[in-house]
C-alpha cells in the first residue's frame, strides 16, 4: 500500500482550491480541457487521479460549484466557443481565463505626466478626466456610508482596488462610519430581503411593529433597501394591507424567502429616492395628516435649517415660528417633539396633541 | 458578509498585488497589513495559512508567489500571477455605484465604470432598489472637506461652533478624525482651549477656517472606533438609565453590557458628555425610559420636560425612528 503523505490526506479549503485553480488557469495562454483541469489542480486531482466513476462525477460537481461561486466575484470561467481534441481523441469542452477577464483594468487620470507604474499584464486602460476623478472621490465619501453594514466590506475593498492605481481616491483610515449596532442574525435577515428585492420575490418574515407594541408574522413584498441615518430599512409591498409599508430591518427577526411563490411586479412609478432624507415620522405610506406646531426661538431655526416642516407663519418679535407637518407616524412625530419641552406646542389636530400632552404627563410623573 | 472564501480570496490576492507593488523586499508587520485589508490580525494569519498552505507543494504555476515569515511580520511577493487585484465583484460594484449615484455627475460615470471594472449591477437597476443616505447638506459638505483636507495637511482650523449651551465659540482645532455615527457627523479635534480632545457635531459648525499654522498629532490620542468611543470622554460622569421591559430588547443592541433588573427594565450606564444630548436621547423613549441617577441629571431632565431649559438642537439623526 502506498504511503500518503498527511498533506494529501488532509483536506483543502475552499480558498485554497480556488487560488490553485485561478493561478492554473492564468498560467496557460491556451484553452485547457476539464479533464486537465481536475487531473492537475490539487484538491480536485486527489479524488479525480484513480477514483472511481462516482468519485469523478462527485468532483465534476464540485468544479461546476465552484464555477458556479466564482462568478459571484466576477470571474466567469465558462467553456471557450471552440472545443479542443481531448485525451480519447474527442471533441470536448475546455477552458481560458483571459487576464482581462480576470484582473481590474488600469486606471489612469488624464493630464497626468511622468513615468507610468509597472503594467505587468495585457489589460485595458480607463482613463478618468480630472473632473470624473473629482465625482470619483466623492462617491468614496459616499461610499463610506455602508461602513460596518453588510455590505460595507465590499465597499472597503472596492475602494482599496480602486486605490492601487488612484491613490488618492479612498478615504483615509481616519474617516470612519458608524451604523447603529445590530444584533445577531442581522446578516441573514439582510442578505434574505436582498435577495427577494433581486429576485423579487416575497419574504415571510416576524415584525415588531412598534408604533402597536406587537410582533407579528408578515408576508412582504421589499421593493427596495435604503440605509439612512445609520438604519437599514425595507420599502415594501404589504398585501394583507395592499399598501407600502417601511420595515426597519433590526425589528426583524427572522425572515425567508418563499421561493415557490410567483414573482411579484414593482409598479413602474415607484422610486426608493421618494423615501430618502424624509424624516421618520414621514416613513410610511400611510395617508398623511397635517399638524400644525409652534416651535420657539432658536428650535424654530433649527427646524428650518434641517428643512422640516412648513412654515405657515412667523412669529414677530420672539423669533419663534408656525410649522406645518406632514405625519404619517404619530408616535415617531411625538417622540421627535418630546426634547423641545415648552418650546413646542401643537395646535392642531387635537388627537395629537392630547398624545403629546399625555407622554409629557408621564414623564412629569417620573421627574417631579 | 460573513467571512468566506469569497472575502478570502479578495483579500489574499488584493495583498499579493499590493506587496507585489510596493516591491520592497522588506517584511511587513501584522498589524499594518491588517489595518490595509481591514481585518483583525487573526484574520489576517488565517489568510496567510491559506498561502502558506498553497505554496507548501511545488505547482509551476504557483511557483512565482513568494511567502516567508519573519519576526513580528511577513514577506509576499509574486514575480507572476496575481500582481493586481482582481476585477469588481458583484457587492463591490454595487458599493461603487451606489456611492456614484449619491453625487452629482456620478450617474455617467457609474454607467461607465460599474461594468469596465467588474460585474457591477446595471445604475437603472441599483437606482430603482438601493438608496443611502442621508444627503449631506452642500454646507456640511464643505466644512466636511476643509475638516478632511485640514487633517491631511495637518493644519489648524479655526473655529465657530454653537455648542450645547447655544452660545457660538471660537476656538482653534487640530482635526484627527471625521466620523459618521447614526447619520450624523463628528469632527473628532484636539481644543486649544479646552486643551483635550472634543467631538464637534460637524452640522453645528457655524464657520471653519484653514490656518497656515501646522499641528503635531498628540501621540497620546485615542481615536474613535466605535460609537461608544463618541460618547466616552475621560471624567465624565455617568448617568444610570433604565429602559422598561417593553422596548429593553432593541436597547440591548443599541446599548450592550447593561443588566437586566429584576423588574425586566434594562440598565445601563452612559457617559455624560453633554447634559443636552444626553437628555434628548433619553427623552425621546418618553416615559419608557428614565434617568435613575445622579440626581443632578434627573432634577435638569425635571427641568426639560417642564419646559425650564432649551434644546439648542433638534435633529433627528442618531435617535431611534419608526
Amino acid at each position: 500500500m502506498t504511503r500518503r503523505s498527511p498533506r494529501r490526506l488532509s483536506r483543502f479549503s475552499k480558498a485554497e482550491r480556488w487560488l490553485n485553480l485561478l493561478a492554473f488557469l492564468l498560467d496557460h495562454r491556451y484553452p485547457v480541457t476539464r479533464e486537465e483541469i481536475l487531473s492537475q489542480v490539487a484538491d480536485y486531482q486527489r479524488d479525480w487521479v484513480g477514483g472511481s466513476e462516482s468519485v469523478k462525477e462527485s468532483v465534476r460537481r464540485k468544479f461546476e460549484r465552484d464555477k458556479r461561486e466564482l462568478r459571484e466575484l466576477g470571474v466567469v470561467i465558462e467553456p471557450v466557443a471552440t472545443q479542443v481534441v481531448g485525451s480519447g481523441g474527442q471533441a470536448v469542452d475546455a477552458y481560458l481565463l483571459k487576464p482581462r477577464d480576470f484582473y481590474l483594468p488600469y486606471l489612469e487620470l488624464e493630464a497626468v505626466s511622468g513615468k507610468p507604474a509597472k503594467r505587468p499584464y495585457p489589460l485595458p486602460t480607463l482613463s478618468l478626466k480630472p473632473d470624473e476623478y473629482d465625482i470619483l472621490r466623492r462617491a468614496a465619501r459616499r461610499v463610506l456610508a455602508l461602513g460596518d453594514s453588510p455590505l460595507g466590506p465590499s465597499a472597503a475593498s472596492a475602494l482599496r482596488k480602486l486605490s492601487f492605481d488612484l491613490p488618492g481616491i479612498a478615504p483615509g483610515e481616519e474617516d470612519l462610519t458608524l451604523n447603529a449596532p445590530v444584533g445577531p442574525g442581522f446578516e441573514q435577515i439582510f442578505d434574505v430581503l436582498r435577495r427577494a428585492v433581486e429576485a423579487r420575490l416575497p419574504v415571510r418574515c416576524r415584525y415588531y411593529a412598534i408604533g402597536r407594541d406587537a410582533e407579528e408574522d408578515r408576508v412582504i413584498e421589499p421593493y427596495g433597501l435604503m440605509l439612512t441615518w445609520g438604519h437599514w430599512y425595507c420599502i415594501a409591498r404589504a398585501p394583507d394591507r395592499d399598501a407600502i409599508r417601511v420595515f426597519r430591518l433590526d425589528r426583524m427577526r427572522r425572515a425567508e424567502l418563499m421561493e415557490d411563490t410567483a414573482c411579484f411586479r414593482v409598479p413602474p412609478e415607484f422610486s426608493i429616492r421618494n423615501y430618502l432624507d424624509r424624516p421618520p415620522w414621514e416613513l410610511s405610506e400611510v395617508p398623511p395628516r397635517p399638524a400644525r406646531v409652534r416651535i420657539g426661538f432658536p428650535h424654530s431655526r433649527w427646524t428650518m435649517a434641517e428643512g422640516l416642516g412648513r412654515v405657515v407663519e412667523a412669529l414677530d418679535g420672539e423669533g419663534g415660528a408656525v410649522f406645518e407637518f406632514d405625519v404619517r407616524v404619530p408616535d415617531a412625530f411625538v417622540r421627535w417633539l418630546l426634547p423641545f419641552g415648552g418650546q413646542a406646542e401643537i395646535l392642531e389636530p387635537q388627537d395629537l396633541r392630547d398624545r403629546l400632552e399625555a407622554e409629557r404627563g408621564r414623564l412629569r410623573a417620573i421627574y417631579g | 458578509m460573513p467571512d468566506t472564501a469569497h472575502t478570502r480570496i479578495q483579500r489574499l490576492v488584493s495583498l499579493v498585488a499590493w506587496m507585489s507593488q510596493r516591491d520592497t523586499g522588506r517584511p511587513l508587520r501584522y498589524p499594518r497589513a491588517a489595518r490595509y485589508l481591514g481585518v483583525s490580525e487573526r484574520t489576517l494569519r488565517q489568510d496567510l495559512d491559506v498561502l502558506a498552505r498553497v505554496t507548501e507543494a511545488y505547482n509551476p504555476w504557483l511557483a512565482s508567489l513568494r511567502l516567508a515569515f519573519v519576526g513580528q511580520g511577513f514577506v509576499l511577493g509574486s514575480a507572476g500571477k496575481f500582481r493586481r487585484p482582481l476585477r469588481l465583484s458583484r457587492d463591490e460594484g454595487l458599493a461603487l455605484v451606489l456611492g456614484l449615484l449619491g453625487v452629482s455627475g456620478g450617474r455617467d460615470l457609474a454607467r461607465r465604470l460599474g461594468q469596465a471594472l467588474g460585474a457591477a449591477p446595471e445604475p437603472a437597476e441599483v437606482e430603482r432598489s438601493w438608496v443611502v443616505g442621508p444627503t449631506p447638506e452642500e454646507r456640511l459638505v464643505r466644512h466636511l472637506a476643509l475638516a478632511r483636507e485640514a487633517r491631511d495637511e495637518r493644519r489648524k482650523l479655526d473655529l465657530t461652533y454653537c455648542g450645547a449651551a447655544g452660545e457660538p465659540s471660537r476656538r482653534i482645532i487640530h482635526p484627527y478624525q471625521v466620523v459618521q455615527a447614526g447619520g450624523v457627523w463628528y469632527l473628532v479635534a484636539w481644543c486649544e482651549r479646552a486643551q483635550a480632545v472634543r467631538h464637534f457635531r460637524a452640522e453645528r459648525v457655524l464657520e471653519l477656517t484653514p490656518l497656515e499654522d501646522r499641528f503635531v498629532p498628540r501621540p497620546d490620542f485615542r481615536p474613535v472606533r466605535r460609537a461608544s468611543d463618541l460618547l466616552a470622554g475621560e471624567g465624565h460622569p455617568r448617568a444610570r438609565v433604565a429602559f422598561s421591559p417593553r422596548i429593553a430588547r432593541w436597547l440591548r443592541e443599541r446599548y450592550p453590557g447593561g443588566e437586566t433588573a429584576p423588574d425586566g427594565r434594562y440598565l445601563v450606564e452612559l457617559p455624560v458628555a453633554d447634559p443636552h444630548w444626553l437628555a434628548r436621547e433619553v427623552l425621546h423613549y418618553g416615559a419608557e425610559a428614565e434617568v435613575l441617577e445622579p440626581d443632578w441629571l434627573r432634577e435638569f431632565m425635571g427641568k426639560m420636560v417642564r419646559g425650564q431649559v432649551q434644546l439648542t438642537q433638534t435633529s433627528f439623526g442618531g435617535t431611534p425612528p419608526t
